[in-house]
């Protein structure tokens, strides 16, 4: 009888330290884990702060994916309406987020520091199509702080005929 | 370069190579890679790039590689301190005003300034200042696109244009930082050779508009394979990416291509991913051609042919196979037509080119080469079969060689050449008159009009100079074919010992290959006459039958046949006849009358709009097999890629239609080289397949009737030409995306006087007419152009010179100009 009440006071007692112990649980979704600033979560195409494309299309980021999650197919600007500075920009851009293994290589490969892995990862869906990420989906909403750099896209102006002097 | 053996030692190892081997090359035999910009192995050495300075030993400054020839107990060092600071010193200054935007440039992936600068430069940039800034994407031609700033002035391009396609129109222009490449007078970049300039250029400044921004390098699944464009047979190598073409480039063949391919080769590819493909086999129900099923498509043409077959025997069928089967799906056509549905009527020839390949003076594409005399018969190398033209510009302006060209056509040469220009009809005369004079005959047979015998006399002279003399025919008239022999035969009879090579590059890419597997009315595979009673029974007991069917018609004659009701059903494999075929109303006529017409094609062209069953057939790169070029040559291509869409490869078709006539065939590649090894048919890769036998020319006719003018121009008329041209087509080229702008506007080219004398003026608006047909073209003046004739492009969709059924006499009306709403 005694070893039963020794045992309740215990438990208890382990309840009651518990109580004022700062708390492990959190409140997922609305709170969520901190993560570490490295995490590599889904992935992103940062902006210019001019509203431009980082991404030129350079298929780098493909190349360097060991999983084959990334598809880019590149095109030529409408200097009218340009996506990106320079000729180039990335007409389509996919990934698989099934196949992503997370890694990094894309990011580091990209020349322009265009292509991040954001912190978000909260990445389920209800079909496999679903997980495959276009580009209007990838595209920052806002602009970064990044600036077009000076001498490496001068501003396509189209195409030019070759004049006879 | 001489045989002589020299001895030279690169970085401690010794090689011998022949005397007058450049460094670069003589490093390359023990395995050293020398880093070179300006040099390329086929063009002249220029020293330009410094990128190549070695240290060879006894000699105080350091060498470019590629500007030094070895000489005996030379010592070279490249691997020395010194050299790699020259490397990089010379990398930085490249790289000076070279833009770092590789992620853009197409180059980007297998670069030559990327690849050296990684291996050989420094690893940052230690300019401060703004970088030179120079035009970006000017279109330099219709397939090429080039940026300045990204030039390293190597010149490459420049000194191909000057020293392999012989023309003048590139040049580098200001000086200095400002050098640009530019083109002379600032015109277009036009030839017919411009984009191996893409291939050359080391870095991004050259680029191919059409694959611009398409693919990287390491996206790309490159398969080999043969052009099947003309028929040279140039090897080329495809670059597909996610099931599309996206690229071809050459592979250098010395037998065929010598490592440059014409701009049509290289840049008419999107046809085979064109929206416009037949996808869907068609029938015509109630006078509409509706999309049907394989199986129902093959039924009723079984059906059809089976009934005809039945009702009017086999001579009422008719097999017409065009220029662009392997050899595989020419033998299994002739064997459908021979064996199935019983009937000789067989035929592959749909342009008016009699033969594709003479058994006699058998020559190759390599003797062009090595000629040192050219003769032209009838004959544009240049739009037939263009990089043939390569081999003789720089025959005439390298070696020295003579070139006299003959004919109702001439080409155009920088050098001086002797023309004799003569009327259509009037060749096979100039070249009796040769026979005769070669054959030591004191009077010439009658000359045509504007001819000098003392101009035959020199043309004798000039053939008995030469040592290795090339003949290029076009192999359209018989009657010259004919002469043309018999002079040959009397040059070779001649003293002295010379060799002679002739070649005929014809219209259709495969028609060698097609004579020779027996798409030929009278012969059976292996150029065996139908009647030889020994093959007969090979052929029976192979092919299980009772009777062989004799000597049938040929495409003249199917279509005359059918015109008058007496062949009633007709298959068309590849073959627009309604645009190719020189008289074109008769093969309206024919189609018309013919009671069920089946084109097997990948579009809907001229011909398969007018055909009760369409068959929608792959595109090369679908097929499997074997091709033969014009001079014989055997190439084996394994398939490149999958036909999207429900298009079939000729050969699967054929297996298919033979399956669903009731015959228990195997139509697989490898039986087919069984049957060929049971004939006695040598066809393998880098095997030569003889050429026709001189009979296909027809019997010798009265002197009389062969090399007088076909047609006599009245007052105020000019006589039509027509004439080849690379870019004047329908089938794959008038559905070809890439193709649109260049193909041949509809235009008549005049001589200048005839153009004063008619009072037109270039770019006026012209009418040709001759009785009911007439064409409307625009009027250009052409130097080349014979006076008194007026030269049309064959096969041009907007503007069919077959309305005229061949040379004609035609008025020529200026056109008032259309008021535009």
């Amino acid at each position: 009888m005694a070893n039963m009440l020794t045992a309740i006071a215990k438990g208890l007692g382990t309840t009651l330290r518990v109580m004022f112990k700062p708390k492990v649980t959190l409140e997922y979704p609305e709170v969520k884990k901190p993560r570490s600033q490295r995490f590599r979560g889904r992935h992103e195409l940062r902006i210019y702060e001019n509203g431009l494309e980082m991404c030129v299309g350079c298929e780098l980021c493909q190349v360097a994916c060991p999983a084959h999650a990334i598809t880019v197919i590149a095109a030529e600007n409408d200097p009218n309406n340009p996506r990106s500075p320079g000729e180039r920009y990335g007409y389509k851009y996919q990934v698989d987020l099934l196949r992503c293994i997370f890694c990094g290589y894309c990011e580091e490969a990209c020349p322009t520091e265009c292509l991040h892995l954001t912190q978000e990862f909260e990445l389920a869906a209800f079909s496999r199509e679903a997980l495959v990420y276009q580009k209007e989906q990838l595209l920052a909403r806002a602009p970064s702080h990044f600036k077009v750099p000076e001498n490496v896209y001068p501003p396509y102006t189209g195409r030019k005929v070759l004049v006879a002097e | 370069m001489s045989q002589e053996l020299v001895t030279v030692t690169i970085d401690g190892r010794t090689v011998q190579v022949p005397k007058g081997t450049l460094l670069v090359e003589a490093a390359k035999q023990v395995g050293i890679h020398i880093p070179v910009f300006c040099y390329h192995p086929k063009l002249d050495p220029a020293g330009l790039c410094r990128m190549c300075l070695v240290q060879v030993e006894k000699m105080p400054k350091p060498v470019t590689a590629c500007t030094t020839p070895v000489t005996d107990g030379m010592v070279v060092h490249t691997q020395t301190q010194l050299v790699s600071d020259l490397r990089k010193g010379v990398l930085e200054f490249l790289l000076l005003n070279h833009p770092l935007d590789c992620p853009v440039c197409d180059k980007g992936g297998e670069c030559d300034l990327q690849d050296l600068t990684f291996a050989y430069g420094a690893g940052t940039s230690r300019l401060v200042d703004p970088k030179e800034h120079k035009p970006k994407a000017v279109d330099l031609g219709p397939f090429i696109v080039l940026d300045e700033e990204r030039c390293i002035l190597c010149r490459r391009c420049v000194r191909y244009d000057h020293e392999v396609a012989c023309e003048t129109q590139l040049v580098v222009e200001e000086r200095g930082h400002h050098n640009l490449i530019a083109t002379a007078k600032g015109q277009p970049y036009e030839h017919h050779f411009t984009g191996n300039v893409i291939d050359l250029c080391p870095v991004g400044a050259l680029t191919s508009e059409l694959y611009r921004f398409k693919a990287r390098p390491w996206d790309l699944v490159k398969v080999p394979a043969i052009c099947t464009g003309c028929s040279v047979g140039c090897s080329v190598e495809l670059h597909f990416r996610h099931g599309r073409l996206l690229r071809v480039i050459p592979r250098d063949n010395p037998a065929t291509d010598g490592g440059w391919l014409c701009d049509r080769g290289r840049f008419q590819y999107q046809y085979v991913q064109s929206e416009e493909r037949l996808t869907q086999p068609l029938v015509r129900r109630n006078g509409e051609l509706v999309p049907v099923s394989w199986s129902e498509a093959l039924d009723e043409v079984a059906r059809r042919f089976r009934a005809i077959r039945e009702q009017h025997g086999g001579e009422a069928l008719g097999v017409i196979g065009g220029g662009r089967l392997t050899l595989e799906e020419a033998y299994l056509l002739q064997k459908l037509a021979r064996a199935a549905l019983g009937t000789g009527n067989v035929d592959h020839r749909v342009s008016g080119q009699v033969v594709a390949g003479l058994s006699q003076f058998p020559g190759r594409i390599a003797d062009l080469s090595e000629a040192d005399t050219y003769l032209l018969v009838d004959c544009l190398p240049l739009e037939t079969a263009p990089v043939l033209d390569i081999r003789i510009r720089r025959g005439l302006e390298r070696r020295r060689a003579r070139l006299v060209a003959i004919g109702s056509v001439l080409p155009r040469y920088r050098v001086r050449h002797g023309r004799i220009g003569v009327r259509p009809g009037e060749t096979a005369a100039v070249l009796r008159a040769l026979a005769a004079a070669l054959a030591g005959a004191k009077e010439l047979p009658a000359l045509p009009a504007g001819v000098d015998p003392e101009t035959i006399r020199e043309l004798v002279a000039l053939l008995d100079k030469g040592q290795k003399i090339a003949v290029l025919w076009d192999g359209r008239d018989p009657a010259t074919g004919r002469t043309l022999l018999e002079a040959l035969r009397a040059l070779q009879g001649r003293p002295g010992s010379r060799s002679i090579h002739l070649l005929i590059p014809g219209e259709q890419p495969m028609s060698r290959g097609a004579a020779y597997m027996g798409l030929l009315p009278g012969y059976l595979p292996g150029y065996k006459p139908v009647t030889l009673a020994q093959v007969q029974e090979t052929l029976r007991r192979l092919w299980g039958l009772r009777q062989l069917p004799g000597k049938g018609l040929d495409t003249a004659g199917m279509l005359a046949a059918a015109a008058e009701g007496r062949l009633k059903g007709l298959y068309l494999v590849g073959a627009n006849l309604a645009l190719t075929w020189p008289d074109g109303d008769l093969v309206r006529k024919a189609l018309a009358q013919a009671e069920f017409v089946v084109v097997q094609d990948l579009f809907l062209t001229e011909t398969a709009r007018m055909a009760d069953v369409v068959l929608p057939a792959a595109p090369f790169t679908a097929k499997a097999g074997h091709y033969a070029n014009l001079d014989g040559l055997v190439q084996a291509v394994a398939q490149p890629a999958q036909s999207p869409g429900g298009a079939q490869t000729d050969l699967a078709i054929f297996g298919a239609l033979a399956r669903t006539l009731g015959l228990e065939w195997k139509t697989g590649v490898g039986e087919i080289a069984r049957e060929w090894q049971a004939l006695g048919l040598k066809v393998a890769e880098g095997a030569l397949l003889p050429g026709a036998p001189a009979d296909l020319l027809g019997p010798a006719a009265e002197p009389a009737a062969a090399g007088t003018a076909t047609v006599r121009a009245q007052d105020g008329e000019l006589i039509l030409v027509p004439v080849d041209r690379l870019y004047a087509g329908g089938g794959t080229l008038a559905f070809d995306p890439g193709m649109a702008r260049v193909a041949n506007r509809p235009e008549a080219y005049f001589h200048p006087e005839d153009l004063r004398r008619l009072g037109l003026a270039e770019g006026d608006p012209v009418t040709l007419s001759a009785g009911e047909a007439a064409v409307d073209l625009v009027a250009r003046a052409a130097a080349e152009v014979i006076p008194g004739t007026v030269q049309v492009p064959r096969g041009l969709p907007q503007a069919p010179v077959n309305r005229f059924g061949g040379a004609a006499a035609v008025r020529v009306t200026r056109r008032v100009a259309e008021v535009k709403a």
